[in-house]
């Protein structure tokens, strides 16, 4: 690994304090998109079956 | 209301033009997160001030402020549409309002993080009863709230009003919660004063710290959008437009 | 217009007069709270001193909310509330003759019962004082703003943690400079006044939106 790297890995000694609040950013952030995708998918997974079905989906506040 | 922005208000024409909207807004705040930290990383000294410096842990600013501008705008942006919810009466801007509500969660309990996690190194504590401190983790309690009343309620008209009435209660109650713990003595009240200003930060710093928060704007639109398109569906899925839709996409 | 007033506190009153349990379930939870700190951080008198203005406006701010959930709940069960709504009274005021009621009944007797609480945290006698006047002003504040969330969950499951995670953030500002008078009362006895009319304050003002927001909080939950 080159010395540059490393400088801007340890950031002047405070690695884990800097790295600490951008790595929660990350995980919330991008957790944040998955669950999103995820829920989108489960959504349109459950409406399309319930309308093959040809039963109204009958109350909506059940699903969100 | 004019007869463009009525229609923009039915959840059926709002529900394509939000499709096309998101991937622009991931692509800006992907953009503007990329160039601001690049910049806060590598073209900002690594130390900051003289006697008392800040050290490499300062950097945390192009994360914190952003996330706490944010945290504080997102909740007037929810309250707004809360507001022209109580008052229009349109699905649509309550379906923003629960849509935000998330987001702007997710992003105060970031600016508590990396508040404490930039505490620590320089003043000491991750946590301090801080005024600014203590008002972000309120602002904290009030989004779990209006987010805890909407999903108490089972019907979706009154989840809807009761959380809107709750959250423009809490927008009254704000300044006096903030100014309460601001100054619990009244008898110093002059006392109170900015801590910092913008003026004196340095100038690449304040060019990251801004690019960084347009990021997060960026990407706040992006996923409302997103979570506002799931609300859509599932509550107007007995609808023929949803319907369609719904077949639609599934098949693509 | 106040008859309608004076006949809704006094049919409040006169059930829960009929229900006297209710009623004092509240305070005895407000002295069991209050008697179980001293228990919990110790019994030496200077630690107690600087503790008890807090600990007391928080036990009268859980004890508040707790009696909170019943505000509009047996009404609620019963449908008188839905007649309530649909007489051509004002719906501000009958609400806040019920918010009237529920202070007299709980509010009032923890003012009542403060120089008791002051003694056991061995406050001095214009700290007690001051502690009283406080609670008068503050007490039908946490009344008014907690109406409006017993409004707002009105009937939900669970209805009485989801209130407490509502309404006690906007707790706050009577919480700070309640206990606050209390704490300079046994330092310097004329600083106080600020935080009296500030108390003060919150009180004209709640007394005029609180119930508006109540009443709207009311139509929302009912229709």
């Amino acid at each position: 690994m080159n010395e540059g790297l490393m400088h801007f890995l340890s950031q002047g000694g405070y690695a884990q304090f800097v790295w600490g609040a951008y790595g929660m950013a990350l995980l919330l952030l991008v957790g944040e998109v998955i669950g999103l995708r995820r829920r989108r998918r489960t959504i349109l997974a459950r409406l399309s079956r319930l309308l093959r079905l040809g039963t109204p989906p009958d109350n909506p506040r059940d699903h969100e | 209301m004019s007869s463009a922005w009525s229609k923009f208000a039915s959840p059926s024409t709002f529900y394509p033009l939000a499709g096309r909207m998101i991937p622009v807004f991931w692509v800006l705040a992907a953009g503007s997160l990329l160039v601001g930290l690049y910049w806060g990383f590598f073209e900002t000294p690594d130390q900051l001030g003289g006697s008392n410096a800040q050290k490499g842990y300062y950097r945390i600013i192009f994360l914190h402020v952003g996330a706490a501008w944010m945290s504080m705008w997102l909740y007037a942006v929810m309250v707004g549409w809360a507001a022209v919810g109580l008052v229009f009466n349109t699905r649509l801007s309550y379906m923003m309002a629960n849509a935000i509500a998330p987001t702007g969660a997710i992003f105060t309990f970031l600016a508590l993080w990396s508040g404490s996690f930039w505490g620590r190194p320089s003043w000491g504590t991750y946590w301090d009863w801080d005024p600014r401190l203590t008002s972000e983790l309120i602002l904290f309690f009030l989004y779990i709230g209006y987010i805890a009343l909407h999903s108490a309620i089972d019907d979706a008209r009154r989840a809807d009003r009761a959380a809107a009435l709750l959250a423009i209660v809490g927008l009254v109650m704000v300044p006096v919660i903030f100014w309460s713990i601001n100054c619990p003595d009244p008898n110093q009240c002059a006392a109170l004063h900015q801590r910092s200003g913008l003026g004196k930060v340095d100038g690449n710093i304040l060019f990251a710290m801004l690019t960084t928060t347009l990021g997060f704007w960026m990407y706040s639109f992006a996923t409302t959008l997103m979570r506002v398109r799931t609300i859509i569906l599932t509550r107007e899925a007995q609808t023929t437009w949803a319907a369609e839709t719904i077949r639609a996409e599934v098949r693509s | 217009m106040f008859k309608v007033f004076w006949s809704v506190l006094h049919r409040d009153l006169l059930l829960a007069m009929r229900r006297r349990t209710d009623v004092l379930t509240t305070l005895f939870f407000f002295l069991i709270v209050v008697s179980l700190f001293p228990l919990g951080v110790g019994t030496e008198t200077a630690v107690l001193r600087i503790l008890g203005p807090g600990v007391v406006w928080v036990a009268a701010l859980l004890a508040s909310m707790l009696a909170l959930e019943r505000l509009f709940a047996a009404d609620f069960e019963d449908g008188t509330l839905e007649q309530l709504l649909l007489t051509d009274q004002p719906l501000v005021l009958l609400v806040l003759a019920k918010i009237t009621a529920h202070w007299l009944l709980t509010g009032l007797p923890l003012v009542l019962m403060a120089p008791l609480v002051g003694m056991q945290y061995h406050l001095t006698d214009p700290a007690i004082g001051i502690m009283m006047a406080a609670l008068l002003l503050g007490t039908p504040v946490l009344s008014l703003i907690g109406a409006i969330g017993a409004a707002l969950t009105l009937g939900l499951r669970g209805g009485g943690i989801l209130l407490s995670l509502l309404i006690l953030p906007l707790y706050i500002p009577v919480l700070v400079y309640g206990a606050g008078a209390v704490e300079l009362a046994a330092v310097e006895l004329t600083a106080t006044r600020p935080y009296l009319m500030l108390l003060a304050a919150f009180l004209l003002s709640s007394l005029i939106l609180a119930p508006l927001a109540s009443a709207a909080a009311l139509r929302i939950s009912i229709e």
